[in-house]
């Protein structure tokens, strides 16, 4: 039981020397740091793009930041290993057959309205999660609960018909919120190190220190303000200009200035949370034939993509996994490789040697680095003899035809939910996901796949089954990762003890400022 | 006056009921589903359905159409889809924004292009002249938030003298307000005042040919006197006319600008909503520009009476 979850770390490949040094003189600095005690006090004021939402249980990734501020979890999972360690609940059993878990909470929670966090709390926030009028994203996982009880006020039964191996993360991304402020979607009460003050939508957000936080002494900071800025362009001149001490997420065109500048500091996600991929619809010829799918997933020049646009701070790869996953493989993250002669052999041997009209459809509001990945595949294309045409979408209608699965022969997607347990996207992440997939891919031995690590208890059998899972992706090619999305955080060197999450979400709860 | 400010506004009603139907048909006609926003494109379909549901998006087109225009004769605007915040709210705080952008800018700019207007038509051909006709011709070509980001690199990053973007009311703090207002108003006034002021200049030089401004001359008044009672004033009514165009425009949103500096403003409040699929907000806002578009031509219309008192008494 205890090696539920049990992941192994893995090395740092030759390509992050660079980035090892700079964590080696950045952990030597924040030796000296840690020298000094944290400072309590003062505002940091971050300006990001995305507009937030206050409701714990609306999981848009890109206000992530915000709500680890203000609300907290039950787990938390390890950045470097994604294993599930406490945070909200002090410790958690299994019984032997999987199909009850008890969390035993901490003493002395607090809700930011001044009431004690207990038991009832959670399952409220669970109930809610399981109601579809919420529209929570985590509502499939939280429908395996098929009971809840509260034998004492801070211990949570859970009952489950069958063993559900991704429970803890499911527990990891439960934001557990006040439960009377939970139907009033313009409040955030919640656990977490900062309180919510004010909010202006499109303006700002203003959040200030919880005097009552559970972790002692924490946060350092006095106020967090946000500054929600329309434009990513100028989210650099911002923080060049003084006026805020943290940008979020800055686009990749920028990355050298931040860099260059010994003003602040950069944080690059090396292993990401999100794919760049390019789907392919199974369903109609040509692209109704493997070897076809395969041809066009040898043609993606990946590598040139990494390096040329995005500044070598993605990764090509050909699988959904990042290098800290316990199912990455160096071997099938490379097996896609840019080959055009190999792409020609295999459209010939498929009979379509003359070529073929392909579209691809995309939105700059979901993947907006792919345009230049598409433009240059167009190029690449052009040379067995198939003609790409690219039709653009607002993100609503990308939205709308991958839900409905009306993408008509190639979209470009984005994918989340893959630096977790490896079972999770196939169960949360449409492109992966049985029946419904926009790919309109159907097999039966994909479905037992998925079917036996949905399961599967023991890690070492379940993962297993995911690189079995993971190879048939790459003999599919239905959906195709291209490279993660890299997530660029750019700081004043004053700012010290900030963390991230395994999602590249910052955590302000030890944070403070130099004076 | 007031009688017929009352007939405009009531005429106005019809024009605003066409317009929100209008609106509402083009925006429900947008493929694109509002409960995939809130939901995700990954949420399962009972999810889809009870959001739908929650929104009201499940009602017939007409139902939905009356609820909503129901709701807006009483003063409830509704809810935003994706903030669940009472549109009423998002536009008591975008408006005046919009609205002191708007005065601001444009009062800078009746304050450059009309006297450098007229000095120019009265010295037509002149280097002066020359000059600022050239100067105004090319900053009309002047993409705006080209000129916006040029204006943050100098004045916010290099120089560090205004903010990059925010906003701080007027009202609030003048003192802060005005740093924030200078970078977004200097992106504006440009391209606005030339427009105004090769206006000036053409209907002053139309009016300076005239025979009473030649009969004023003969009769010995002061070339001042003669620019501004009589060639300003008889070439108003076209330079109105273009203010008001301005005016409306920069009410609706100087959406551009806006977005670049951060100002939450009406334009960067229907963009967003455009995005999202927010129909509450969508059609309350476009609502409100048709009022504004009716309130500005009304308003024109009596400085109309002012500047020309022929059409006061209606000969």
């Amino acid at each position: 039981m205890n090696d539920l979850y049990a992941r192994t770390s893995r090395p740092t490949k030759n390509r992050h020397r660079l980035r090892f040094l700079v964590a080696v003189l950045a952990i030597a600095l924040a030796g000296f740091a840690l020298a000094q005690d944290p400072v309590r006090g003062g505002t940091l004021r971050i300006a990001q793009v995305s507009e937030i939402s206050p409701s714990p249980h609306d999981l848009g990734q890109s206000d992530g930041p915000f709500k680890w501020q203000v609300f907290d979890t039950l787990v938390r999972l390890d950045p470097d290993n994604l294993a599930p360690m406490p945070q909200m609940a002090e410790r958690w059993e299994f019984a032997d057959d999987f199909l009850t878990l008890t969390f035993y909470l901490r003493e002395g929670i607090l809700f930011h309205n001044g009431e004690a966090m207990g038991a009832e709390d959670v399952a409220a926030n669970l109930r809610r999660v399981q109601d579809p009028a919420a529209g929570s994203r985590l509502r499939g996982t939280a429908l395996t609960i098929v009971g809840i009880e509260v034998p004492e006020e801070r211990t949570l039964v859970l009952r489950f018909q069958e063993p559900n191996p991704s429970i803890l993360d499911f527990f990891a991304q439960l934001w557990i919120g006040e439960p009377s402020s939970l139907d009033d979607t313009t409040q955030a009460v919640g656990t977490g190190p900062f309180t919510f003050v004010e909010w202006l939508p499109g303006t700002r957000v203003v959040l200030e220190r919880f005097g009552s936080y559970w972790k002692e002494g924490q946060p350092y900071l006095d106020r967090v303000e946000i500054l929600l800025l329309p434009d990513e362009e100028t989210l650099v001149a911002n923080l060049q200009a003084g006026a805020v001490d943290m940008v979020r997420l800055i686009p990749l065109t920028a990355l050298e200035t931040v860099e260059a500048d010994p003003r602040f500091e950069v944080r690059v996600s090396d292993a990401g949370s999100n794919f760049y991929a390019v789907g392919i619809v199974t369903s109609d010829p040509p692209l109704d034939d493997k070897l076809v799918r395969q041809a066009l997933n040898h043609s993606m020049n990946r590598e040139r993509f990494v390096r040329v646009f995005q500044r070598g701070a993605g990764e090509a790869t050909c699988i959904p996994w990042p290098e800290r996953s316990p199912t990455y493989d160096e071997e099938q993250a490379n097996a896609c490789a840019f080959d055009l002669d190999k792409a020609r052999q295999l459209l010939e041997q498929a009979g379509y040697a003359e070529g073929f009209p392909l579209t691809v459809e995309i939105s700059r509001d979901i993947t907006p680095d792919m345009i230049r990945f598409v433009q240059m595949w167009q190029q690449d294309l052009v040379t067995l003899n198939i003609q790409l045409t690219i039709k653009e979408l607002s993100g609503p209608v990308w939205r709308q035809k991958k839900r409905d699965a009306e993408f008509a022969q190639v979209w470009s997607d984005l994918f989340g939910n893959t630096n977790r347990e490896p079972i999770v996207p196939f169960l949360q992440a449409r492109p992966f996901q049985r029946n419904v997939n926009p790919s309109r891919f159907a097999s039966a031995e994909y479905d037992r796949l998925i079917g036996e690590a949905e399961t599967e208890m023991d890690t070492a059998v379940r993962h297993a089954l995911v690189r079995e899972l993971t190879e048939l992706l790459l003999d599919e090619a239905f959906i195709n990762p291209v490279t993660y999305q890299p997530q660029i955080w750019a700081y004043t060197t004053r700012l010290q003890g900030i963390a991230f999450t395994e999602g590249d979400q910052d955590l302000l709860e030890g944070a403070w400022l130099q004076p | 006056m007031l009688t017929y400010v009352v007939q405009r506004f009531g005429q106005s009603v019809p024009v605003a009921i066409l317009a929100s139907l209008l609106v509402f048909m083009l925006i429900h006609l947008l493929p694109g589903d509002p409960a995939l926003t809130i939901a995700g494109a990954d949420a399962d379909d009972a999810t889809v359905a009870a959001v739908t549901e929650r929104l009201g998006l499940d009602q017939p087109l007409w139902l939905q159409y009356t609820t909503w225009l129901g709701r807006v004769v009483q003063g409830d605007f509704g809810t935003s889809f994706v903030s669940g915040l009472p549109v009423s709210r998002l536009i008591a705080q975008a408006f005046p924004a919009t609205l002191e952008l708007a005065v601001v800018a444009l009062l800078l700019v009746i304050f450059l292009a009309i006297p450098l207007g007229v000095l120019c038509a009265f010295s037509e051909d002149s280097p002066f002249d020359r000059v600022v006709s050239g100067l105004a011709a090319f900053l009309i070509g002047v993409p705006n938030f080209w000129l916006a980001i040029l204006l943050i690199l100098v004045f916010s990053v290099s120089l560090q003298w205004f903010p990059p973007s925010g906003r701080v009311p007027l009202l609030a703090d003048p003192a802060v307000a005005v740093r924030f207002l200078a970078l977004p108003v200097l992106a504006l006034v440009p391209r606005l005042a030339s427009v105004l002021l090769l206006f000036v200049r053409a209907s002053s030089l139309d009016v300076r040919g005239e025979d009473y401004v030649r009969t004023a001359r003969a009769k010995g008044l002061p070339e001042r006197m003669v620019a501004t009672k009589h060639v300003l004033r008889n070439a108003m009514l076209p330079i109105l006319t273009v203010i008001s165009v301005q005016f409306a425009q920069l009410l609706s949103g100087a959406i551009v600008i806006e977005t670049v500096f951060a100002w939450p403003g009406m334009g960067r409040l229907l963009v967003t909503a455009v995005n999202n699929r927010d129909y509450p907000v969508i059609q309350t806002v476009l609502l409100i520009f048709v009022f504004a578009f009716v309130l500005i031509n009304v308003l024109t219309d009596f400085l109309y009476g002012i500047a020309d008192p022929r059409i006061r008494s209606g000969k």
